[in-house]
């Protein structure tokens, strides 16, 4: 009796450590499973991010024949803050506007622009929260200039 | 029983509990090493992906800015005509006729321009950005419009242009991606080249340099001046004439997005009674102001021929001597000097270039005309006064050039029919046998040896093709003047 209680014993002993391994092991190797897929998913945020502002400098916006690049270079210079003028052909144009469809259809309402020019900002996009995780990207922008000036431009979306 | 009493059944539980445990271990740890490994290598590869993304980033930079620097180079080139010098001096399109600079010449300098603009963006990037980026500058920009493009408009309004030679390399720790930067770009809504074509049209057509070279004749026995003044009034509102009516030319070559001007900068005239130029416009080399011709093709000079020339220029001013009378014909005449610059500027208003300050696109080029000619000359017949025959009335700025009043003792037949300037036409090997090619040939030679001695024919019937009317003999040579009618039978009378 007392050997079939000791075999009973070290039965459950082996099926208690294996149960316990068992579920070890669906923490020790499940749970890389998820951290690789986070960083993933983050990275694949951060690229659609980057994707959506090399864009930027590719996609001509139709009707007008120009790249967002180069009327948010305009407008930095301009003295009006949402309207450049393209002469008598296409007149005023809102560049402001533009901004905020070019994003809105990439990041619903999710995005913030800042571009600061010597003394003036622009901003552009919707409140940054605080408790979410944020993705920065600084945009180089070149402006129209003669000496080939650069201006960082902070794009945040979440 | 015995198993038992030995604990050997015990003993081979807790083996296989240590065995499991043993494999349990062995496999998490090939299995860290595993996931660390596959990890790694996910993250290698999103690390990868982000360094191209960046790539195609700083690739689409680098597009922007060759637009930027073409819109600065064609503007730049567009307001100085082609070229600038090193005192930002631009260049000339008519210098006494059509220099205008050919496609190939337009393109090198937008080239040079445009990339040395599209470096500055370039060398700025290197400056400024933090990360590991190597991008090199390019080594060449290049319009791709050639003749055909360009002169039928299909370059009008858009563009390409290519810059060549730069190339990218971006690396983070140990990782690193590399591409050329080369990048072909359509350069839309800029209208250089449409104003580049109509200024070359009108550079080859226009009445301008013709139109000055009439004036001329408006600045006879003018003081030396500077002509922007008062010094010569009837000669500046002659060139201010030339000039509106070029630019009503240049106008009418550009659709209504454009508006041209014209500025008329520089002037200097100055005069020579009896001066010895023979024809009403030659291109003068020596002019002291307004004589800036700044183009960068050293064989094309200002002094070329002007083709609005006649072709005959020679002349020859005789006397005609008739039986009793006083006759001869009293000539007077101013040489005048003129020299001219200005500019024509036309802004276009169709589109506003990506540029700082005045974004409108202004094409500008240059004049200059320095020229002399004959001018005011007055030809009149010599009178009977008291005092004899002579000439009457006022010469030109009071001097009379060339006169020869005589009373003739010689037979005179007909009636003299002069011929136009243009109008005379050289035969035979006689130096003076020019003869009338219009309706009234008149044939008036003169001897080489004494320039008053005058034989002239007259005829009232036309000239005749091929080898033309016979010419009576010449009479044999003597100590007077050898005046010969024609004989009755010629057809000259």
């Amino acid at each position: 009796m007392k050997g079939q209680t000791k075999e009973i014993m070290d039965f459950v002993i082996v099926v208690v450590g294996l149960s316990i391994m068992l579920v070890m092991s669906y923490f020790l190797f499940g749970a890389k499973t998820p951290q690789i897929t986070s960083i993933s998913i983050e990275q694949h945020q951060y690229a659609r991010t980057l994707d959506t502002v090399t864009n930027i400098f590719y996609t001509r916006i139709p009707g007008i024949d120009k790249v967002l690049a180069q009327m948010l270079g305009d407008l930095v210079l301009s003295e009006d803050d949402y309207i450049v003028d393209y002469g008598d052909r296409y007149g005023g144009i809102n560049v402001t506007k533009i901004v905020y469809e070019n994003f809105d259809a990439y990041f619903d309402k999710n995005w913030n622009l800042k571009i600061s020019h010597i003394d003036r900002k622009l901003e552009f996009g919707y409140n940054v929260p605080i408790r979410k995780r944020i993705r920065t990207f600084i945009i180089k922008l070149p402006l129209p200039s003669f000496e080939g000036e650069i201006i960082n431009a902070e794009f945040k979306n979440w | 029983m015995q198993n038992l009493k030995t604990g050997k059944k015990s003993q081979s539980g807790l083996l296989i509990l240590i065995g499991l445990v043993t494999v349990f271990i062995v496999i998490w740890v090939i299995n860290m090493f595993t996931t660390a490994s596959q990890q790694k290598r996910i993250i290698e590869i999103l690390k990868l992906s982000k360094l191209s993304k960046y790539l195609d980033f700083f690739k689409g930079f680098s597009r922007e800015s060759l637009l930027l620097a073409a819109h600065k180079g064609t503007q730049n080139v567009a307001e100085h005509g082609g070229e600038w010098n090193e005192e930002g001096e631009s260049r000339y399109w008519i210098c006494n006729s059509d220099v205008s600079p050919d496609i190939e010449t337009v393109r090198f300098f937008l080239s040079e321009a445009t990339q040395e603009y599209f470096n500055r963006y370039i060398i700025n990037l290197k400056d400024d950005e933090l990360t590991s980026l190597d991008i090199t500058n390019a080594t060449c920009v290049d319009y791709d419009v050639d003749d055909d493009s360009v002169m039928s408009g299909q370059n009008d309004e858009r563009f390409n242009v290519g810059a060549y030679g730069s190339e990218i390399n971006i690396s983070y720790k140990n990782d690193s991606v590399y591409s050329e930067n080369d990048i072909y770009e359509e350069i839309a809504q800029d209208r250089f080249w449409y104003m580049y074509r109509n200024f070359k049209v009108w550079s080859q057509t226009t009445s301008f340099p013709g139109c000055i070279c009439g004036c001329l004749a408006s600045g006879c026995c003018c003081p030396p001046g500077d002509c922007l003044t008062d010094v010569c009034p009837q000669f500046k509102a002659c060139v201010e004439k030339c000039f509106q009516k070029a630019k009503s030319e240049l106008d009418s070559k550009f659709d209504e997005y454009v508006k041209c001007s014209y500025v008329f900068d520089c002037c200097y005239i100055e005069t020579q009674v009896c001066g010895d130029v023979q024809s009403p416009c030659e291109p003068w080399k020596e002019a002291p102001k307004c004589n800036n011709c700044f183009k960068t093709e050293p064989d094309v000079l200002c002094s070329k021929t002007l083709s609005f020339l006649g072709d005959h220029v020679e002349k020859n001013y005789y006397t005609l001597k008739l039986e009793g009378d006083c006759k001869g014909v009293c000539i007077s005449w101013d040489e005048v000097r003129a020299a001219i610059e200005g500019g024509f500027y036309c802004r276009d208003k169709k589109y506003l270039l990506s540029t700082e300050d005045d974004r409108k696109l202004i094409f500008a080029v240059n004049v200059m005309m320095n020229i002399k000619g004959k001018q005011c000359e007055k030809k009149v017949e010599c009178v009977e006064k008291d005092e004899g025959c002579v000439c009457d009335g006022n010469p030109t700025c009071g001097v009379w050039c060339y006169q020869d009043c005589t009373t003739g003792d010689y037979e005179s037949e007909g009636d003299i029919a002069f011929c136009p300037d243009d109008a005379w036409i050289r035969t035979g090997c006689d130096p003076c046998d020019w003869r009338c090619a219009t309706q009234l040939c008149t044939d008036v030679c003169e001897s080489s040896k004494n320039i008053k001695r005058k034989r002239y024919y007259v005829c009232d019937q036309e000239c005749t093709p091929g080898p033309g009317p016979t010419y009576p003999p010449e009479p044999p040579p003597g100590p007077t003047t050898t005046v010969e009618p024609p004989p009755t039978t010629s057809p000259w009378v």
